[in-house]
């Protein structure tokens, strides 16, 4: 999965936690600010997103500890980077 | 039946006979006769072995009984192995003289195996980490609180749902050999086996865990009115109001009682007013000969039916400076009655938040159109632990529409950080073998 790929599952499992908190829809592109406060996810929806994009890729960039990220395109770039698991 | 000579010498101490019971496995009837030769031919090779270790790997419910059976005949003690094979390494650890085999077959080892005097057994702890604990009971502990049936009633059949060599298993076997009455089983005892075989065979008595329960009435379907149960008995796990009132529908004339026992501590005690919890008035008064009070949120207990010990090296468990045992589950007290919220060491740690699994689970039940659900934490780098639960749907729920709507009703009743972030629609919760759900 590229990274173009990787921003419209994260972009999906956005909308998909929104959705859950009952929130509008927000566009989701490779700047958006994942915990910024006019999204309206907050540190738990992130994680899920996390665990969920770890589940559908097969992929864990994390797997050696917490590498800094804070938009949508640089959690995206850490997964098309990281090995398969 | 039994060997004249083995008669006279040993069986008259004994409190285990196998003269009347039978169990039925899958199409398989394994006659009071078979199981009784059985019993005389185990103890025969296991008369070498007296006051030592014994391991049972043999795995059926039939075997089991007839082990018990024969080891307190023959005065060993026995280890109920939950799986078929067991290490050289535990061996020598354990310190086990002879293996029982799957074909019952009694096999020397090359320990020696210590003298340990006594027929006592040894059930393994279902502990989720590291290599199991070996809990040691006497046999008038483990039959503390099996009565004989009432003269004149119509004889019980059980259906058996736990692992037999799980302590709630055991308790099943016991029972049916005290009472000597028919036991069911299946070799591969998922809830849909289970079903099969209780719609053909009828048992009138079924214990398990309310896991199991809310798997069974699912599976059964409005087939549950074609079993005319007469005793339902919930252990292992917390049960709540919902799978009571959810049992009590399905079988009004049943008893339904829900016991409260585990490996470390032995059957305690049952309560049998159809309602969650139990009185608190037991907290002073005691009850069933059991002795309870609460520390920091915590059940402590002195029971008269607890094990003798941990063998082998492992520390004792939680017991505090004037003997009373720890058990780990957290109650809360809500006018005149106690109620279960949770084990101590299932709390999660979300980023700081403390949650009881088992309190979102209890919201989850709740709702009409969740038949049963599993919360647990999934690791992630961010808050460290973030909840998710596997959720079994109602038959005919629209999963999409609940998906979105469910998040929104937990919040009504749930602080924020309580609502499971990510949410799995399965067919069935997966259970351990002693029938609770899988920790993750």
């Amino acid at each position: 999965m590229n990274v173009k790929e990787l921003l419209t599952v994260i972009d999906a499992f956005v909308q998909d936690a929104l959705k859950q908190k009952g929130l509008p829809p927000g566009p989701v592109t490779a700047e958006t600010m994942l915990l910024d406060s006019t999204l309206g996810i907050d540190s738990l929806d992130l994680a899920a997103i996390v665990v969920q994009l770890s589940e559908k890729t097969g992929r864990d960039p994390f797997q050696y500890g917490f590498i800094d990220f804070r938009t949508a395109g640089e959690l995206a770039q850490l997964y098309a980077a990281a090995d398969g698991k | 039946m039994i060997d004249s000579k083995l008669e006279q010498s040993n069986a008259a101490g004994c409190r285990l006979r196998l003269l009347r019971s039978f169990v039925r496995c899958d199409d398989r009837l394994i006659t009071a006769d078979e199981l009784d030769s059985a019993v005389v031919a185990t103890a025969a090779a296991l008369a070498h072995f007296r006051g030592r270790r014994i391991a049972l790997l043999a795995q059926r419910a039939d075997q089991i009984m007839v082990a018990l059976t024969a080891s307190e005949l023959a005065q060993c003690q026995v280890l109920l192995c939950r799986t078929p094979e067991l290490t050289a390494d535990l061996i020598q650890e354990w310190n086990i003289a002879a293996v029982v085999d799957s074909s019952m077959a009694v096999r020397p080892t090359k320990c020696d195996g210590d003298n340990f005097s006594d027929f006592s057994v040894l059930v393994m702890t279902s502990g989720t980490t590291g290599r199991p604990k070996l809990a040691q009971h006497s046999i008038d502990a483990l039959l503390g609180r099996i009565r004989p049936a009432k003269a004149g009633r119509s004889p019980q059949k059980w259906l058996l749902t736990y692992h037999p060599a799980t302590y709630g298993g055991l308790q099943v076997l016991l029972s049916c050999i005290i009472n000597g009455t028919e036991l069911i089983t299946t070799s591969n005892p998922t809830v849909a086996n289970l079903c099969e075989v209780a719609l053909r065979y009828h048992p009138s008595s079924i214990s398990g865990t309310p896991t199991f329960w809310r798997s069974f009435l699912l599976v059964l379907g409005p087939g549950a009115s074609d079993l005319k149960l007469q005793q339902i008995t919930l252990g292992g796990e917390i049960a709540d109001a919902h799978i009571l009132k959810a049992l009590r529908r399905a079988y009004p004339a049943a008893s339904i009682s829900h016991i409260y026992a585990s490996t470390e501590a032995g059957a305690l005690f049952s309560v049998r007013d159809g309602l969650p919890g139990f009185p608190a008035a037991w907290i002073n008064a005691g009850v069933e000969g059991v002795q309870l009070r609460i520390r920091d949120g915590v059940l402590q207990v002195k029971s008269p039916r607890g094990m003798t010990r941990y063998v082998v090296g492992a520390p004792t468990p939680g017991v505090t400076e004037d003997g009373w045992l720890i058990t780990g589950d957290l109650v809360e007290q809500a006018g005149d009655r106690i109620y279960f919220a949770g084990r101590q060491d299932t709390m999660l740690n979300l980023g700081g938040a403390k949650v009881r699994p088992e309190e979102v689970e209890q919201v989850l039940l709740g709702l009409p159109e969740i038949v049963d659900a599993r919360v647990y934490g999934v690791r992630n780098p961010i808050t460290g632990v973030v909840l998710a639960a596997d959720l079994v749907a109602q038959p005919g729920r629209d999963v999409a529409s609940l998906r979105a709507t469910l998040p929104a009703k937990l919040r009504a009743t749930l602080e924020h950080y309580k609502v499971p972030r990510i949410l799995n629609f399965v067919g069935s919760i997966s259970m351990s073998e002693a029938g609770k759900k899988k920790l993750a």
